[in-house]
This record gives structure tokens, sequence and C-alpha cells, in this order.
């Protein structure tokens, strides 16, 4: 019989690791940021109703020097907000969790406004310490700029 | 992590997080007792504006909270309604706890359909006494005026 409440704190232990890269991208804390992913971790993307893709970015620094580059041509304050969470995987060393994402920025003086809307696929590997981000797929449902 | 420190962790982070839950739904919904249940006796709270002069307490004090924050929520006639997401926990021992919240708070009424006020976030420090947990303090910083 499967455990409820120790899949159940799996389940909080991986969502923490993910909320903390949103708070880390967000805050442009790369080093942070790439503190989560495991050393090969991989990441691409699309946004959809447009012809904007990108990655597939594969290692930690790679990602991390990609995001920088992203987050510091950015001048809004940023908030990708993580809701409505579904596991696909979720055993003693995988997990697949997908969540659905908003992003909310507000420029100086301005009105916070929604930039876009849509959902990450994370897979997460667990070493024998902690969690790691092994690969996320993001798919926007419009412009991120 | 054993099943049972692991299940103890997680009834934990349940209780910790239903505290920032439970004080936004109490604020919205202009419950100041249930809002006050939320913070230890001398917790406090106040909050700023990103970018801006403007600013909120510290109020110390769980009367002293609820005081403030009441007279706030009077002078608000719209349906607030905090929404919050992004749990990280920065710090979790058996007694004390540091989580950061995002926040989305929405309004209708008043004339106005739903739309979102401002964004946010907050950061919580709670600790636990004799098997429950309260608020020792609530920080807060707004992406703009509320």
């Amino acid at each position: 019989m499967t455990n409820t409440f120790a899949v159940t704190g799996k389940a909080q232990a991986v969502l923490n690791v993910i909320h903390h890269y949103v708070w880390k991208l967000d805050a442009n804390e790369m080093d942070g940021l790439a503190s989560l992913l495991c050393e090969d971790a991989a990441t691409r993307g699309v946004s959809r109703r447009t012809d904007v893709s990108w990655g597939e970015w594969r290692g930690r620094e790679e990602i991390a020097r990609q995001l920088r580059q992203i987050r510091g041509a950015q001048t809004g304050r940023r908030r990708h907000q993580l809701t409505t969470p579904v596991f696909f995987d979720l055993s003693e060393s995988n997990a697949v969790v997908q969540v659905y994402l908003s992003i909310l920025s507000t420029l100086p003086g301005k009105k916070p406004e929604l930039v876009t809307t849509g959902q990450y696929r994370f897979s997460l590997r667990r070493s024998p310490e902690e969690w790691q981000i092994a690969a996320i797929e993001a798919e926007f449902d419009g412009k991120v700029a | 992590m054993t099943g049972i420190a692991e299940t103890l962790e997680m009834s934990a982070r349940q209780e910790i997080l239903a505290l920032v839950y439970q004080y936004s739904f109490a604020y919205d919904s202009n419950d100041m007792e249930l809002l006050g249940s939320v913070f230890r006796e001398d917790g406090s709270t106040g909050g700023v504006v990103a970018d801006s002069d403007i600013g909120w307490g510290p109020w110390k004090g769980r009367a002293n909270i609820v005081a403030e924050l009441s007279q706030i929520r009077c002078s608000q006639a719209d349906r607030r309604r905090h929404v919050i997401t992004s749990p990280v926990f920065e710090e979790l021992t058996a007694d004390t706890a540091t989580v950061k919240v995002y926040l989305s708070l929405f309004s209708y009424g008043d004339g106005k359909e739903p739309h979102l006020v401002t964004t946010g976030e907050y950061t919580m420090k709670a600790s636990q006494r004799g098997g429950i947990w309260l608020m020792d303090s609530l920080d807060e910083i707004l992406a703009s005026p509320f």
C-alpha cells in the first residue's frame, strides 16, 4: 500500500524546489537558481501563437547564463506565480510535475499587468541529499517580452 | 528522512502555510477575530510599496495589529481577495520557520468588475510553542499602491 503521507511529503519537497526556482528567476539570483538544477539539466520553451521559442539549453551553467541575459534585459518587477500542480510521476528518485503559470509584471509607477499565462513541466531527480531539477519544458500562451 | 519525520514535517508545513491562508481570508472577509488568532501575542506586521515612500507599520502586538488592519479594511468598500501562491520555505526547524509567498490581490464590487489591484510578496516568520504554530511577524512588499 502506498504511504499517502510519505507521498505528500515528497510532493511538498518537490514543490518547494520549483517555487524556489521561480523566486530566484524573478530576483535575478542566477547562482542560486543554478544550484537548484542538476549538472546536466536541460530546458526549452515556446510561446504559442508566436514564432518565439528557445533552447534546448543544456547544462546548469548554460541555463543560468541564458536566463541571466534574458532577465537582465527585462525592466519590470516580475513574478512567476505557480498554481494548480499536477504530478505525473512521484517516486523515491524521480518526479514529474506540471504547473500553471501566471507572469505578472510591474513597471515603476505603474499598475501590475498580466504578461502571459502558460505552463511548466518540471522533471526532477533526487540525489541522496536533495531534489534537483533535471528538465524544464515551458509553454507560454503569449509573448513574454 | 524517516517516514515519521517526513510526516511530522509535512504536518508542520501545512500548519504554517495555513496561517497565511487564514490571515488572507480573515482580512478579505473582515473577520478580525480570526486574523488576530494567527499572530502571537507579541507578533508584528508591516509593509512597504516598492519604489515608493509608502509604508505601514510595523505594528506590534496582536490587539494593535487587529485595530490597525480593521481600520483599513473598513475603509475599503470593495470585496478583496488576497490570493497566495508559490510558497517557499527558507527555513524550517522543529520550532521555527521562515516562509515566503507571492500575493495577487484582486478586487471586485463597488461598481467594478473583478480586476488585479496589485501583486506582492509576504515574508512570514512563525514559531511553535506547546505544539501550536503562530506568526511572529508578517512583512509585506507590494509592487504598487493598493
